[in-house]
């Protein structure tokens, strides 16, 4: 049983961290909150439906494409909407009712365009248990494990090993100087939202198969990544990738082992413990100071 | 200019008085994650007033569905029914099909005396002593006997009950939990979820460390699909005593071969094409809802609103007037007025309609009923 839970809980909490690690990203890059992080997610899974099962489409290209708009959609994001509002001396707490607008739009826009039920996407790694010896274990969930980890990996190595990562962070920490260095701080603020979403949108076409496509999947997950990004220490990737695991095993734990009827609430109560231990978050918090 | 504009706001004011319709309301959800049952009701509820219609009205006038979209929220369904019956003043009202909203709106249909036939199947709203309030349809507590007395005879001992943790989850395991413990059913374990969670790895781990021999399944169709997948995927292969919401074409399609060996109590099915349907009534139903929205319908709401409409139309019949408390007084003397749900008598029964259920078994991804 505890293998089985095991894998339950890191399912969860590596889609909280796909979740957790697009705040971090744009709160470190540039100390503003989004809350459309959810609602990228759901148009990530909505896209590869779309590709996958109405147009029937192989799953390479249907991964490929997905990536690439949701790519694309992130970028317009912070060059239509966030870049210009923050010229027109809009603040960061104007930033998050934009965004908060935005994800309302977005979740609209879903249901005009697909509809409100929950569509079903079929299992791409096989949803049919697997008995290994006394456990049964569904081969997607460690699919999903393994492909989320994966996924980390990629954005740790392009955050320190190349040149455009190394920008990136270069640029999170004083626009100015890396300014004058040279960097093209506007591309790396949109790269910056485009990389979140894509996380996202990776994080929405692992659960689909798993939880089903509606417009309002995101709107769970999201705050439960907010949380994880948190607690791991907002504006830190590393504290993201914890806090997201963190809250997927001790939801999982908590309703196997206390009660599944407070299940939200063990877990909340959790955080806010390590909180008042950790005020800033498990990693260090990134905190950008404002000129 | 103004004159003129005036004059033509009078007249249609005027035109609207004057307009002889009998005017049936109808608030129920038609946007939000319910709308497509919510649709599905009021679509039904429109072809049977285009069949009275055809065949001349009611009280010798048309009759005109005013619908209004409660969201899915009571305080929504309370604003619409106060419309319906301080302006628009509706000779009766099709309820919701949430429980919870036909409850909110029960004090002003009382209030202004307005015979209202709901779709919600929560015994609650019912209990009150509402004397304007009917159902269409049975109710979960009928369906959560049955699943009992069937458990006492396959000789069942051990159950484990997952339920939503909204009104609708909460009341069918409640009533589950008194009926099975008169039949000394042991109740091993109880598990809850939030409504439109899509993680119950926890929950399942515990009913399996349980070794049930059957789960109860107690929770709204839209979760349906997600639960019996999961269940199965955490290794159980026994028996579901399962929700209403099972007739959902939806959760067939979703969970797929894990729905095999799931037993549950409704009313009705909805089969692939109107030609399956084995009762007449019903085939001559969905053909028209066919021919009408090219899909079958994707709720069994479909049927409750169909029959809500006819139990009005038949008390307005029977009373012979627009006078809203004799139409009241009509329907509550309804008895044996056969709809698509089976055979309807409401006299002295607190505005329950129907009190048998049909059994239905899933196998092969398909429905067969059973004894």
């Amino acid at each position: 049983m505890f293998i089985k839970i095991l894998i339950g809980g890191l399912t969860l909490g590596v889609v909280y961290a796909l979740v957790a690690l697009g705040f971090s990203l744009i709160y470190r890059a540039s100390g503003l909150m989004t809350f459309v992080q959810g609602d990228f997610l759901m148009l990530g899974a909505f896209i590869a439906y779309t590709l996958y099962v109405t147009l029937k489409l192989p799953l390479v290209v249907t991964v490929i494409v997905t990536l690439l708009a949701t790519f694309v959609i992130g970028l317009l994001t912070q060059k239509i909407i966030i870049g210009p509002l923050l010229k027109r001396g809009s603040g960061p707490i104007h930033i998050v009712l934009a965004t908060i607008g935005l994800s309302y739009f977005l979740q609209n826009f879903a249901m005009l365009t697909w509809g409100t039920e929950v569509f079903n996407f079929p299992s791409i790694f096989g949803d049919q248990p697997l008995e290994v010896g006394s456990v049964t274990i569904v081969p997607q969930d460690v699919w999903i494990v393994v492909i989320a980890l994966i996924c980390m990996l990629v954005l740790h190595l392009f955050m320190t090993k190349t040149k455009l990562g190394t920008a990136m962070r270069a640029a999170s920490q004083d626009k100015m100087a890396a300014g004058v260095l040279g960097i093209n701080v506007p591309l790396t603020e949109g790269l910056t939202w485009a990389i979140a979403a894509v996380m996202a949108a990776i994080g929405g076409i692992l659960l689909a198969p798993v939880h089903g496509v509606s417009a309002m999947m995101g709107v769970r997950i999201s705050l439960k990544g907010f949380a994880a990004a948190v607690v791991g220490g907002y504006g830190n990737m590393y504290g993201a990738m914890i806090g997201g695991l963190l809250f997927g095993l001790i939801e999982t734990f908590s309703s196997t082992y206390i009660s599944s009827d407070s299940k939200d609430i063990i877990t909340f109560a959790a955080l806010l413990l390590v909180l008042f231990y950790l005020p800033t978050g498990i990693l260090k918090s990134t905190i950008i100071e404002q000129a | 200019m103004l004159s003129a504009g005036l004059a033509v706001l009078l007249v249609c004011c005027g035109c609207k008085e004057k307009e002889d319709a009998v005017r049936i309301g109808f608030f129920g959800p038609l946007t939000g994650p319910t709308a497509q049952a919510g649709q599905a009701l009021r679509n039904g509820a429109q072809i049977a007033v285009d069949e009275i219609n055809e065949k001349g009205g009611l009280l010798g006038k048309p009759v005109r569905l005013i619908e209004y979209d409660d969201k899915s929220s009571p305080e929504q369904a309370v604003k619409r029914t106060a419309r319906l019956v301080q302006v628009d003043r509706v000779t009766a009202i099709i309820g919701s099909l949430h429980s919870g909203n036909i409850l909110a709106a029960a004090p002003l249909i009382e209030q202004w005396k307005t015979p209202t036939v709901g779709a919600g199947t929560s015994p609650r709203w019912l209990q009150q002593g509402y004397k304007y309030l009917f159902r269409s349809v049975g109710n979960s507590a009928l369906s959560v006997r049955e699943l009992v007395r069937y458990a006492k005879q396959a000789t069942i001992k051990r159950i484990c009950v997952m339920q939503s943790n909204d009104e609708y989850g909460t009341v069918g395991a409640k009533l589950f939990l008194e009926y099975a413990g008169k039949e000394g059913i042991e109740i091993v374990a109880k598990e809850s979820f939030t409504h439109g969670d899509r993680d119950f790895t926890g929950q399942f781990a515990r009913i399996m460390s349980k070794d049930p021999e059957a789960v109860f399944i107690w929770a709204l169709g839209d979760d349906l699909g997600a639960l019996t997948k999961q269940l199965r995927q955490a290794g159980y292969k026994g028996l579901v005593l399962g929700a209403e919401g099972y007739t959902l074409p939806q959760v067939l399609e979703i969970a797929g071969s894990a729905a095999d060996n799931v037993i549950f109590a409704a009313q009705y099915l909805i089969p692939d094409k109107p030609e399956n349907a084995e009762d007449p009534m019903m085939r001559s139903f969905l053909a028209k809802y066919f021919e009408k929205h090219r899909r079958m319908p994707p709720s069994d709401n479909a049927y409750r609103g169909y029959d809500s409409v006819y139990i009005i139309a038949e008390g307005i019949n029977k009373a012979n007037s627009p006078d809203r408390e004799k139409i009241r007084d009509a329907i509550e003397n309804i008895e044996n007025f056969k709809g698509l749900a089976g055979s309807f008598s409401f006299k002295g029964r607190n505005g329950e309609g129907i009190d048998h259920m049909r059994f239905f078994k899933i196998a092969d991804g398909k429905y067969t009923e059973i004894e």
